[in-house]
């Protein structure tokens, strides 16, 4: 196991936010995190990559605690592309892939970092927009710079927070597509959160689906995306079907009180 | 941080009203002509400390360039690289601090080169700040001793303090820099 998550739990001074988290995250897999919103979602991925420290439990990368690991060996180890696509201050894209090598190099960018960014701005298509603004660019093309810069750390784990939420079917499809491709030829392993159920059933290896906090249910599509489980979980009747061994659902109304 | 900042101006005004207050009206008029800034009453005994400032703290900011390169990228992403971003910040402004005071308390506070040179410079070269800061350095140097040069010249034999010169040509300068936002670089 790659990632090993035991009774991690995390609150703010007067709500808790997640508890009893326990999940584990194997190799070459993708993981898609699922459930509504609140459910703790981006609080777990941040978790994970000590954005914010969780109070009780253990996170274990190749069975190291990541609390021991310095700031720059934990970035070798997890990437991360949080949520939205906003940047603070614009800088070209070549110059945003280049600082996923922070890691890697000390002040002075080898020619050798340089090349792994021309080569991963060749993989994602982003080529002609190497010296353009950031700003420049469409919400699509932004979330694969940021993508890019997560690939070009080289990190085993790599965090995506609703890394397709914002983009049109085309751009979904096309990062989604990069992440698999990426996997099956490195071998890292992605947790991705993703709101779209039947994307995320579509492109991950198995779900985690998450409720008020907690893991309500994890393992492959046909068994976490159940009527029951949706109707439990987002208060929604759904219409199930399965195709290629993966179920995706159909929303048909409301149901209860949420 | 700008309301933080409007807040120190006024209570360290308020300081230096009373300093002047209290002292003899010779004291405040050297004050006064401290205020806006001037080149006139440098001599290499003051050039040799405000080097040895320079020497010491300019590497620690260029050690740091790349650091805040990354800053750029917001806080969660640079954190996620790597970068102590909480650490990075108070750094770089502790450097920062003891070099403007280093050479300001020599020469007075001779406005907005320190403001409109960063900018200039980046318009032409991008963010890297590991380009940034050197070029912006000898490029503020260089419209410094200009600046310096017209006050001296232009009303000679008198000349005008060097403040007052610089803030009349950069002070519009900045505004149409701020109102145009080339590039949104600025």
């Amino acid at each position: 196991m790659r990632l090993k998550i035991k009774d991690m739990e995390f609150g703010y001074a007067s709500v808790t936010i997640l508890k009893n988290v326990t999940m584990e995250l194997a190799e070459s897999e993708v993981l898609g995190v699922v459930g509504p919103n609140g459910a703790g979602k981006s609080t777990l991925i941040r978790c994970i990559d000590r954005i914010i420290s969780p109070q009780k439990g253990s996170i274990l990368v190749d069975g190291i605690d990541i609390k021991t690991m310095s700031s720059t060996n934990r970035a070798k180890k997890i990437g991360y592309v949080p949520q939205g696509v906003a940047q603070a201050f614009p800088t070209t894209v070549f110059d945003t892939v280049l600082m996923g090598r922070r890691p890697h190099f000390g002040w002075w960018s080898r020619k050798e970092d340089n090349e792994k960014v021309l080569d991963m701005l060749e993989m994602l298509n982003l080529e002609q927009f190497a010296m353009r603004g950031i700003n420049e660019l469409s919400g699509g093309q932004q979330q694969k710079v940021f993508l890019a810069r997560a690939l070009t750390q080289e990190a085993d784990i790599l965090l995506l927070d609703e890394p397709v939420s914002a983009l049109d079917i085309r751009h979904q499809l096309e990062v989604l597509n990069v992440i698999r491709s990426v996997v099956k030829e490195s071998g890292i392993s992605v947790m991705i959160s993703i709101h779209d159920l039947n994307l995320a059933s579509r492109f991950t290896d198995r779900l985690l689906l998450m409720y008020n906090g907690t893991v309500f249910a994890t393992g492959p599509s046909s068994s976490v995306l159940t009527h029951d489980n949706i109707r439990q979980v987002y208060g929604v009747e759904a219409n199930v079907s399965t195709h290629g061994g993966r179920n995706y659902i159909a929303p048909d109304k409301p149901v209860g009180k949420k | 941080m700008v309301l933080a900042g409007i807040g120190m101006l006024y209570l360290f005004g308020a300081f230096q009203g009373l300093v002047q207050f209290i002292s003899s009206p010779t004291t405040v008029q050297a004050a006064v002509i401290f205020g806006v800034g001037t080149l006139a009453r440098a001599s290499w005994a003051q050039v040799i400390p405000a080097a040895i400032v320079l020497i010491c703290f300019v590497p620690l900011l260029m050690w740091k360039a790349w650091d805040v390169n990354i800053l750029a990228a917001g806080d969660e992403a640079a954190e996620s690289m790597g970068v102590n971003t909480a650490r990075t910040r108070v750094l770089v402004m502790l450097i920062t601090t003891i070099l403007t005071a280093g050479l300001v308390c020599f020469t007075g506070p001779i406005g907005f080169i320190g403001l409109i040179t960063p900018h200039i410079c980046r318009m032409f070269m991008g963010g890297d700040n590991r380009f940034l800061i050197p070029v912006a350095g000898f490029f503020g140097a260089a419209l410094l001793l200009g600046a310096d040069t017209v006050a001296r010249t232009v009303v000679a034999p008198e000349s005008i303090p060097v403040g007052i010169v610089v803030s009349l040509i950069a002070g519009p300068l900045f505004l149409i820099m701020l109102l145009s936002k080339k590039g949104g670089y600025l």
